[in-house]
């Protein structure tokens, strides 16, 4: 799974590429985890080129925003589209971990 | 199968009701029971010309070990017992054999046979998960129809008895067994209910009075018989010549116990049906258990020089109608039973019940079973191809036993193992199930390691699939999430079993009106999906543990989750369609 990571105005931007499953989640878990260890406190996940996301890729996704909120900062995922946004909303996963249509937006939320 | 009523139970499968109640109602069952408990053996004595001493012995053993066995199916021991109220008591499947063979080689032979075909119930029991594919429902009901049929001379023989003092062409044999058998059938058909329980009773009561104005009840043995002691006869021990007659036996009577097995095998899985208050999927180790029961039960029985014994479909009857599903009563009902092994009087009144009366009771017996018989066909689903297997199986073994299937051109040996049209039809009905098994087998099948790193195979094993039965992507990614939430539950539960090596799982895949069946087959485990499934509450909770289970149950349109002692099996059915 390929990962690209921008910043955007104190913002963390990682762009996850292909299926987030139980071989590929750890990977975003720990390149996310990295980030938060080295002080990032705010971290849009943009889900947009994600086509697939198992439990095991919420798990990840939950893994941060939970590190986030102990550290007084923020996660906000966006871009989600088909299966994806199929999993997050029948999981209950779009109650509790905040969410916009589209990077611009998530932005926003953050600034 | 009746289903419970969430609110309708009064005490569930584990709960404890007052002592006296459990007691109470314990010794109504066995009342009920009591008399197909001692009958069969009666008639199969009679039948085969055994004298009234060996009756007595047979009776004894019969009640010793179908209490033993009910104390069993309510407290289990270890794999032995459902945990379940289910009483046990001398099957009438094998009235037929056990005729045969006492007539060839009295109780001992008899004996022999029981424990050495109880041998195979345990091995049924322990490879249930695979059998349970051959030995269908639909195999076990065709056979039960056939025993009915087998029954059939046994129960006019009957009914055309009469003592020696009476006039064989006057009017008291037809008259005792007409007014047993309508007023048995009037209460089966117009009443509902407890009544409906006790009609078999009552109607040999009636019956019973009837005769008795006839002088066909002679009382002399019952005033003879002693309120408590012990059977006039000695144990009869076992035939241990192993020659021609129990060869020749021996195949008919493996047949009846597996028949027996499977019959105990729906119980097992009907009383989990009406003894908890709300849904749960079924519990096989609790089969398996209620299996092995009747497997000890059977090898007792042998050993002691009875009758097998069978689970009594009339315990879940009586579930639906009193409410009281506590295992507690199965253990008073066993105990009772046992105390009345040693009370030669009460099985001195029913050795006097006139043979024609006896009759129209067992003729009410094998309608009853024929209808169980038609009942476990239908569970297996009345399809084109079961109808095939059901009818071509039922005629053969008619043509067998009634010897118009090429009677001529048989060796000896051929007719020494067809001409039972139990063991022919369920033969027929063997092969035929095993060519569909054949036919419907999976398609594809892959074997995956327990771990995380298995992933990427499995979801390349589902891609594949997904594009040679034609779906779309959409469809595919459904596919793969299904599979790979199943795939994370079971290697979790496999951790949780903290196995050195975990063992392999094997995933077999099949198409079918546009869905794909996957069966996930693993190791052990201790929890059920179906029951964590369940109990999810509607609104999600957004935990990792609940995220799986939520997907799962989600693109998944049917889960089924089988847990034996030895393996588990995980039937997840997705969809090519979306949900709506």
């Amino acid at each position: 799974m390929e990962i690209e990571e921008t910043q955007s105005g104190g913002v963390l931007i990682l762009r996850p590429q292909g299926r987030l499953d139980a071989v590929s989640a750890p990977r975003l878990q720990e390149s996310a985890l990295g980030h938060l260890d080295a002080g990032t406190k705010s971290l849009v996940l943009d889900l947009e080129n994600v086509d697939y996301v198992s439990s095991a890729g919420l798990r990840a996704v939950l893994v941060a925003a939970k590190r986030l909120q102990e550290m007084g900062g923020k996660l906000v995922v966006c871009s989600l589209r088909g299966i994806v946004q199929e999993v997050f909303a029948m999981s209950g996963f779009d109650q509790i971990i905040e969410s916009a249509p589209d990077q611009a937006a998530a932005l926003d939320m953050l600034s | 199968v009746p289903q419970s009523d969430d609110s309708a139970l009064r005490y569930e499968v584990g709960d404890r009701p007052p002592h006296l109640l459990a007691a109470a109602l314990g010794f109504q069952i066995v009342v009920l029971i009591l008399a197909g408990i001692i009958l069969i053996p009666i008639i199969v004595l009679k039948s085969a010309g055994a004298s009234p001493e060996v009756t007595t012995w047979a009776i004894f053993a019969a009640l010793l070990v179908s209490g033993l066995t009910t104390i069993l199916q309510g407290r289990p021991l270890g794999p032995i017992g459902s945990g379940f109220p289910l009483f046990m008591g001398t099957s009438g499947a094998f009235i037929a054999v056990s005729t045969q063979a006492v007539k060839e080689g009295g109780l001992p032979l008899l004996a022999t046979l029981v424990v050495v075909s109880s041998l195979i119930q345990f091995l049924f029991s322990a490879r249930l998960s695979l059998l349970r594919k051959v030995i269908t429902p639909t195999v076990g009901g065709t056979v039960i129809m056939l025993i009915a049929v087998a029954i059939f001379p046994i129960c006019f023989r009957l009914i055309g008895s009469v003592p020696a003092h009476i006039d064989p062409s006057s009017a008291a044999g037809p008259v005792s067994a007409g007014v047993t058998f309508f007023v048995i059938l009037g209460i089966s058909l117009l009443s509902a209910g407890q009544l409906r329980l006790w009609g078999p009773l009552i109607g040999t009561v009636v019956g019973t009075l009837v005769a008795s104005y006839f002088g066909l009840v002679d009382l002399a043995r019952v005033h003879a018989a002693a309120w408590i002691g012990l059977p006039s006869a000695a144990w009869p021990g076992l035939d241990l010549s192993f020659d021609q007659r129990l060869w020749g036996l021996l195949p008919a009577f493996l047949i009846v116990t597996i028949v027996g097995a499977i019959e105990t095998y729906g119980d097992g899985i009907a009383i989990q049906r009406v003894s908890v208050r709300s849904r749960r999927p079924v519990d096989f180790k609790a089969v398996q258990g209620a299996v092995n029961a009747d497997g000890v039960g059977n090898l007792l029985s042998g050993l002691a020089g009875t009758l097998p014994n069978t689970t009594y479909a009339t315990s879940i009857s009586v579930v639906v109608l009193t409410r009281v599903a506590a295992t507690r009563v199965a253990v008073y009902g066993g105990l009772l039973m046992m105390v009345f092994a040693f009370l030669p009087k009460i099985s001195a009144v029913l050795q006097a019940i006139p043979d024609a009366v006896v009759g129209a009771y067992v003729l009410i017996l094998l309608v009853l079973l024929f209808a169980q018989g038609l009942s476990m066909v239908s569970e297996g689903g009345l399809t084109y191809e079961n109808g095939i297997v059901v009818c071509l199986s039922f005629w053969l073994g008619m043509g067998f036993q009634n010897q118009l299937v090429f009677p001529d051109h048989l060796p000896q040996w051929a007719h020494t193992l067809l001409d039972s049209g139990m063991t022919s039809g369920s033969f027929v009905a063997v092969l035929l199930t095993l060519v569909l098994a054949i036919k419907n087998r999976s398609q594809d099948r892959v074997t995956l390691q327990a771990s995380v790193a298995a992933i990427p195979e499995l979801q390349t094993f589902l891609a594949r699939l997904a594009t040679t039965v034609g779906w779309d992507k959409t469809a595919s990614d459904r596919l793969q999430l299904a599979g790979e939430e199943a795939l994370l539950f079971l290697i979790d539960k496999e951790e949780q079993a903290s196995r050195t090596r975990p063992t392999p799982i094997r995933l077999s895949a099949r198409e079918s009106a546009g869905q794909l069946e996957l069966e996930f087959l693993s190791g052990p485990g201790a929890e059920n999906i179906e029951n964590l499934v369940s109990e999810l509450g509607e609104k999600p909770r957004a935990t990792e543990q609940e995220a799986g289970l939520r997907v799962l149950s989600h693109f998944a349109t049917a889960l089924r989750h089988e847990q034996f002692h030895d393996r588990n099996y995980l039937l997840v059915v997705v969809d090519s369609r979306p949900l709506s």
